[in-house]
């Protein structure tokens, strides 16, 4: 008979209970870990979203101050006045700029978002598919998720092989589609289809990681860059000739950004990409050997869980400034 | 074989490089008279928009990974030489007079980056 750890001593590393019960009682059903990292996968994926959404706002705030400053006359792209279509004209933003100024150019850290975006999806997929078989309750969703597990997994085969190839080398057979097997206890069924998965994924897990966080770092270095220059706008005019509401105005709006800057400055996107493969590979070698390896995955699952989360509250629209008085 | 990691190792020289450059302007730009803080200013965009360059176009090295050694020797090779320039940008002066060479070192890093 197989035994489960209950939720609320799973997480805890230094229970004695959770690590009896994973040496005497096979197999975990990591069901707790594998929703935790499923939580950090979609905050990753959130965290992109929001970054790229918000660097045409970002864009636009600052093209806004330059030219509120110089109080200058107003172009309006031809864009504004068309559907996107084959018209090449259609197909740059809506946009204001300086009258005989150059028209903004869109700002595309990721040249190849849509590769990004599939790296992302794939990413996901395989994360739910994790789920949806560690949380399978009958047989019915068992059979459909451990055939949705195979389709993923191929899924982030192919997504590593077009960034490395050969890093997603899986046999065709790497998850038994053959389902539940009647006499077979489901807790057993659950945990070789997660097994099966993690070890056929680790490598390619960790290469699609790795560009994304060449993709997040591109993304954060840009509304950096914009923040930046919108704060130097903000306070470039400041001075003794500044009157107080203006002075105080402008001052909590760049004090806005300074705090949105330190934020993402302390969020490192690399470090938050490359805990999501570590906490892969620690899933993958407590599932391996949990008796051995099942702290790691704790704590390399908390550490991946909390980075997303903090990266996706660092790249969050900034709040309106508030003045101080 | 280069891997990804090799290629992200050279990037971050390149934006080192120029994350040094960029500080060191902005420090300049705070204590210029007016005349020499406009051209810093200008300065600082122009790096900031190189330094993007680099990471926008590694992003694109590794989704078009298709020949990523020979991206590597000739990044190397690149940031070898945004290196010595980089040395000789030490005042408000050779920082603005140097920076239209650094950032043409930095674009032959986009460049290797592109293939």
């Amino acid at each position: 008979m197989f035994r489960v750890i209950s939720e609320e001593n799973a997480m805890r590393p230094l229970s004695i209970v959770p690590l009896l019960g994973l040496v005497a009682c096979s197999p975990y059903s990591f069901q707790k870990e594998v929703s935790a990292f499923t939580t950090g996968v979609n905050q990753l994926s959130d965290a992109f979203t929001s970054g790229y959404g918000n660097l045409a706002t970002d864009q636009a705030a600052l093209i806004q101050l330059q030219l509120t400053d110089a109080h200058a006359s107003i172009s309006i792209t031809p864009s504004c006045d068309l559907l996107p279509s084959s018209v090449p004209a259609s197909q740059q933003p809506c946009a204001l700029y300086a009258k005989n100024g150059p028209a903004p150019a869109p700002v595309t850290p990721d040249p190849n978002k849509a590769i990004t975006d599939k790296d992302l999806a794939v990413l996901k997929g395989y994360a739910n598919a994790l789920s949806a078989v560690t949380n399978a309750a009958d047989r019915a969703s068992y059979d459909t998720a451990v055939s949705q597990l195979s389709n993923a997994v191929g899924d982030v085969a192919k997504a590593a092989n077009a960034v490395a190839p050969g890093a997603g080398t899986i046999a065709p057979a790497a998850i038994n589609l053959a389902g539940w097997i009647v006499g077979t206890a489901l807790d057993q069924a659950r945990f070789d289809a997660l097994k099966q998965a993690v070890n056929a994924c680790d490598t390619p897990v960790t290469t699609v990681s790795a560009a994304l966080d060449v993709g997040l770092a591109a993304i954060s270095s840009a509304t950096i860059n914009l923040l930046y220059q919108e704060m130097r706008q903000l306070v470039g005019s400041l001075g003794n000739s500044t009157n107080d509401a203006t002075y105080k105005a402008r001052y909590a709006q760049a004090d806005a950004l300074r705090t949105t800057i330190n934020s993402l400055r302390q969020n490192d996107p690399a470090a938050t990409a490359a805990s999501l493969a570590k906490a892969h590979h620690a899933l993958m070698e407590a599932v391996n050997d949990p008796s051995r390896n099942y702290p790691a995955l704790v704590t390399a699952i908390g550490d991946f869980e909390s980075k997303a989360e903090a990266l996706k509250t660092a790249v969050a629209p900034e709040p309106a400034p508030k003045t101080k008085s | 074989v280069a891997t990804i990691a090799d290629i992200q190792a050279q990037q971050q020289q390149a934006v080192t490089i120029l994350d040094r450059k960029i500080a060191d302007a902005i420090q300049a730009q705070n204590t210029a008279p007016a005349s020499q803080a406009a051209q810093l200013a200008q300065v600082v965009q122009d790096l900031q928009n190189q330094r993007q360059a680099v990471y926008t176009q590694t992003l694109a090295a590794i989704q078009n990974s298709a020949d990523m050694a020979n991206a590597l020797a000739a990044l190397s090779a690149a940031t070898t030489n945004m290196n010595n320039v980089a040395g000789q940008m030490t005042s408000a002066t050779t920082i603005i007079n140097n920076a239209a060479a650094l950032i043409g070192a930095a674009g032959n890093v986009v460049t290797a980056l592109s293939g």
